[in-house]
């Protein structure tokens, strides 16, 4: 039985509940990568940053300075089983480690290039002297491959932000140069946090089939990435119901991003200047986060299983092409079989919608080019998401403990709180329907007339 | 001895010449040498007589053209010509008798009986045999040459033939796809998501492609006409393979090629006898400037009672000419016959080896695209396939990537086409009767498989149309 048959005939005889329950213990793999924080507040008094599919950086306590070292190097990076390139991160991984620190502290960066080319790291929308703003010729001289710079200021803001290279910035940002630097107001928060995300929004140009980014690419990219990862390999964002979230999302991509997170009417606290006022904090479900921006989200967790995404549609597609046939509506009927005799694999799609196309990529009778990801991808308890790029799940559960950010897997709806089918028949009840409703007899497109003018 | 012992004698002598210049057999081993000598130069035209019907081989399309080509009974005419100019050789001219009656005055009268016979006759005759027997073995050399030729010109039909078949087999499946391009397309029109620009494109690739399918059967008829012409059947119950061979994968040494044709090639074999021919021809005329009318005979005259007897020479004293004109032409002919040697010697060994340098060039293209461009293109359909499955590439991109591989498989059965009329001219050039087998066919299935039944039947009578 093909899997939407069980599907189809499984919703007839069981209610919602069973149906959940048994495909939240089916198989399924939910596992978040990104490096668990403690889930308790620092000695200085904040709640550590998660960063979903990645880690916060240790320092040390030098003469009262907080010390990091970054390190600038080629790294082999997953986007999501199925796509792997060469890239350029720090400290072996993109984005790199999470700098994390409070407002007030003094700190003391270094800075080793392991790149093939010289780089700099500008510490985007910090505070501080000319010549530690890392603006390569501009303030600083380059770092050279093998050579160690250090940078050292004092932190006299709180908020989020992000650092990337200010030295061949076309090439070393569309390679994956970037992280995010938090900074903790010494104060602390007028509304205390329980779990505190970090997002870095990224584009690009891994084009069908290669395996290192294009740097060349300015507007058509391929994947579309929340901390350098495409669902469905993007951590699930783990909250406890009733706890208060915080989301810090950057972008260093080249698009802006309309971030949409269902189920909550989120607070946008905070943006590149820091922490908002209170009286500043202004109730949205979609937050633009322009490109080299950042934003604060909160909210209070609700229990269920609720996407967060960009809303541009296609940054939650992996790789598609933007410029071919329309197929919609398109009959290919006895068409396709002939074609079939010379090109066996072709298989006519996108007639009633590309909404199929999951099935076929996941069976693997449609395979793609190698290295590359489906545009559609990711199953959940119901069938196909049909998502890619950024899109991934706030996962709110009851009884949820502290630091726990484990994926725990689908969520349980209640009984009766899963929309269901109640006909099969189009004609079912009496809507009100208005306008010109589309069928075979529907006009043409009109024609201009070509007679020229009639004097 | 009395005259009329001599008289007597010398009748006797001139009965035993005439017996002895009676009609000596033609020679036929012509056939049988021309047959040898093909053999030699790798035809076997000993085969029996086939039905030359359905599918036929290089070699029987070849068979039934020695057997049945109007040109061959000529050329066996010819033959039986040479043949019958050996025994007009040897007849010597037959004696003359010659008879005079006078009256003379006073009522008596002399009678004069003569019988005489052509001296050159018999003394030529030895040369004249020489010259005719020399150009008995030319004839038999033009017979062996002119059946090469005709199976090297069959063969070039055959070969032309399986190609424009195996060219019209790729061309048909390389314009399907410019035909369904445009079929989709008139579908993508109809859902109004294609533009009038892109619509048109299409159909004008869909019309090119029927000129193309079209030119491809022009080009199959021509080549069937042209063999059909070469087989002389009394039927049209044949067909050829849709397969080329493809090359031997062992080249010719050239200089092995050129040693044996400055060795045995047939056009110095046929210097060498009209060289031959020319000295017995010159060793006539040197003869004929002696002997030339000379006549030896005997004569009998009656004058009342008295009687007399006795022989008779006549001949041209050569006072005034002795053939030098003749034997200039002879010595310049030789010589003419010299410079054609020399040229042929010179031109031979150039030619073998641009034409072998030429086959070797065609050989490389071949593998070339076998080895590296075909593959590419394959893997190119496989790629975009890939493209297509995950939307990242449309159908008639695919479909242009089909026919670009189509045409490239178009081009390399041209190419492996060309490769064999190449070796029909080097078999040529190098007095070879045959050209060598192939080692393998070359299949165009997998990339070109044949129409299948289940196309609409619009699409079945269309094709049907053009395939016939």
């Amino acid at each position: 039985m093909k899997r939407r048959d069980f599907l189809v005939a499984s919703g007839s005889v069981l209610p919602a509940l069973a149906i959940t329950r048994a495909m939240a213990n089916s198989g399924h793999v939910h596992t978040n990568q990104g490096e668990p924080t403690a889930g308790r507040r620092d000695p200085q008094g904040y709640m550590p940053v998660q960063t979903p599919n990645g880690w916060t950086l240790p320092h040390r306590m030098v003469d009262g300075v907080k010390e990091f070292h970054l390190v600038a190097e080629e790294i082999e990076h997953e986007f999501a089983p199925g796509s792997r390139a060469k890239c350029w991160g720090y400290n072996g991984t993109s984005p790199g480690p999470t700098l994390e620190a409070v407002e007030g502290d003094k700190v003391r960066i270094f800075v080793t290039n392991r790149l093939p080319e010289h780089t700099s790291i500008h510490w985007h929308g910090l505070i501080l002297p000319s010549g530690m703003d890392g603006v390569s010729g501009l303030t600083q001289p380059a770092i050279q491959p093998g050579d160690t710079f250090v940078y050292e200021f004092t932190l006299q803001q709180h908020g989020t932000h992000m650092y990337h290279p200010h030295a061949d910035e076309m090439v070393q940002l569309a390679m994956g140069m970037m992280g995010m630097f938090i900074i903790h107001p010494r104060d602390g928060e007028p509304e205390h946090i329980d779990r505190d995300y970090a997002i870095l929004l990224h584009n690009w140009a891994m084009h069908p089939g290669t395996s290192r980014p294009d740097p060349a690419v300015m507007v058509e990219f391929d994947l579309w990435t929340m901390n350098s990862k495409v669902f469905p390999a993007i951590d699930s964002l783990v909250a406890g119901s009733g706890e208060r979230v915080r989301i810090r999302l950057g972008n260093l991509s080249m698009w802006n991003h309309p971030i949409h997170l269902h189920g909550v009417q989120f607070l946008v606290t905070g943006s590149d200047g820091g922490r908002w006022p209170r009286e500043q904090w202004r109730s949205e479900v979609t937050e633009i986060i322009g490109v080299g921006q950042m934003r604060d989200i909160e909210f209070v967790g609700v229990p269920g299983d609720w996407a967060f995404h960009c809303h541009m549609a296609h940054h939650t597609m992996n790789p598609m092409g933007h410029e071919i046939p329309n197929t919609l509506g398109v009959n290919q009927d006895g068409v396709e079989e002939k074609i079939r005799t010379l090109l066996p694999r072709y298989m006519a799609m996108g007639e009633h919608g590309m909404g199929e196309h999951q099935d076929h990529t996941d069976s693997g009778h449609m395979t793609g080019p190698p290295n590359t990801l489906p545009m559609m991808m990711g199953e959940g308890q119901f069938g196909n998401i049909e998502m890619g790029g950024m899109f991934t799940v706030v996962k709110v559960r009851d009884g949820l403990a502290a630091g726990d950010f484990r994926d725990p897997g689908w969520y349980r709806h209640p009984e009766g709180e899963v929309a269901r089918r109640v006909s099969a028949d189009p004609d079912y009840g009496q809507p009100a329907r208005r306008g010109k409703l589309a069928g075979p007899n529907s006009s043409d497109l009109p024609v201009p007339k070509r007679q020229g003018h009639q004097h | 001895m009395k005259y009329s012992d001599c008289a007597r004698r010398i009748g006797l002598a001139l009965v035993l010449v005439s017996l002895a210049a009676c009609v000596s057999q033609p020679p036929d081993h012509g056939a049988e040498q021309a047959q040898a000598a093909l053999l030699a130069r790798g035809l076997d035209t000993s085969l029996q007589q086939d039905q030359f019907a359905g599918e036929l081989s290089r070699q029987q399309a070849v068979q039934a053209a020695v057997l049945n080509h109007p040109s061959v009974r000529a050329e066996y005419a010819r033959l039986n010509i040479a043949a019958a100019d050996v025994v007009r050789a040897s007849e010597l001219l037959n004696p003359r008798l010659s008879l005079s009656w006078l009256d003379v005055s006073g009522g008596s009268n002399e009678l004069t009986l003569g019988l005489a016979q052509s001296l050159a006759a018999v003394m030529l005759r030895p040369a004249r045999q020489r010259i005719a027997a020399a150009d008995y073995e030319l004839a038999t050399l033009a017979l062996a040459d002119n059946l090469q030729e005709l199976a090297l010109a069959t063969e070039s039909a055959w070969y032309a033939l399986v190609a424009a078949e195996q060219g019209l087999q790729v061309q048909a499946r390389a314009s399907d796809t410019a035909l369904w391009a445009d079929e989709l397309g008139s579908r993508f029109a109809a859902a109004g998501n294609m533009a009038p620009l892109q619509r048109a494109e299409l159909a004008r690739s869909a019309a090119e492609a029927r000129l193309e399918l079209l030119d491809a059967e022009r080009q199959r008829d021509q080549a069937r006409a042209r063999l059909e012409q070469q087989l002389a059947l009394h039927h049209e119950d044949w067909s050829v393979p849709t397969t080329l061979p493809l090359p031997a994968t062992d080249a010719p040494d050239p200089e092995q090629l050129v040693a044996q044709a400055l060795d045995a090639h047939p056009a110095l074999q046929t210097l060498a006898w009209e060289r031959r021919r020319l000295l017995s021809v010159g060793d006539n005329a040197r003869r004929e400037s002696w002997l030339d009318e000379a006549e030896v005979g005997v004569e009998h005259e009656r004058s009342g009672e008295e009687r007399a007897t006795g022989p008779e020479l006549a001949f041209r004293l050569p006072l005034w000419h002795r053939n030098a004109g003749t034997r200039l032409a002879l010595a310049a002919e030789l010589e003419l016959l010299e410079a054609r040697e020399a040229s042929l010697r010179g031109q031979l060994p150039r030619r073998l080896r641009l034409q072998l340098g030429e086959l070797s060039r065609l050989r490389e293209a071949l593998e070339v695209r076998e080895r590296l461009l075909l593959p590419a293109l394959a893997a190119e359909v496989e790629a975009r396939q890939d493209r297509v499955n995950f939307m990242l590439d449309g159908v008639f991109n695919l479909l242009g990537s089909k026919q670009s591989e189509l045409r490239a498989w178009r081009d390399h059965v041209a190419t492996l086409a060309e490769y064999w009329q190449q070796q029909v001219e080097l078999a040529d050039t190098a007095g070879r009767a045959a050209t060598p087998a192939g080692e393998g066919l070359l299949d165009v299935s997998a990339v070109a498989p044949p129409e299948s039944n289940s196309q609409a039947p619009e699409q079945q009578e269309q094709h049907h149309g053009r395939h016939h």
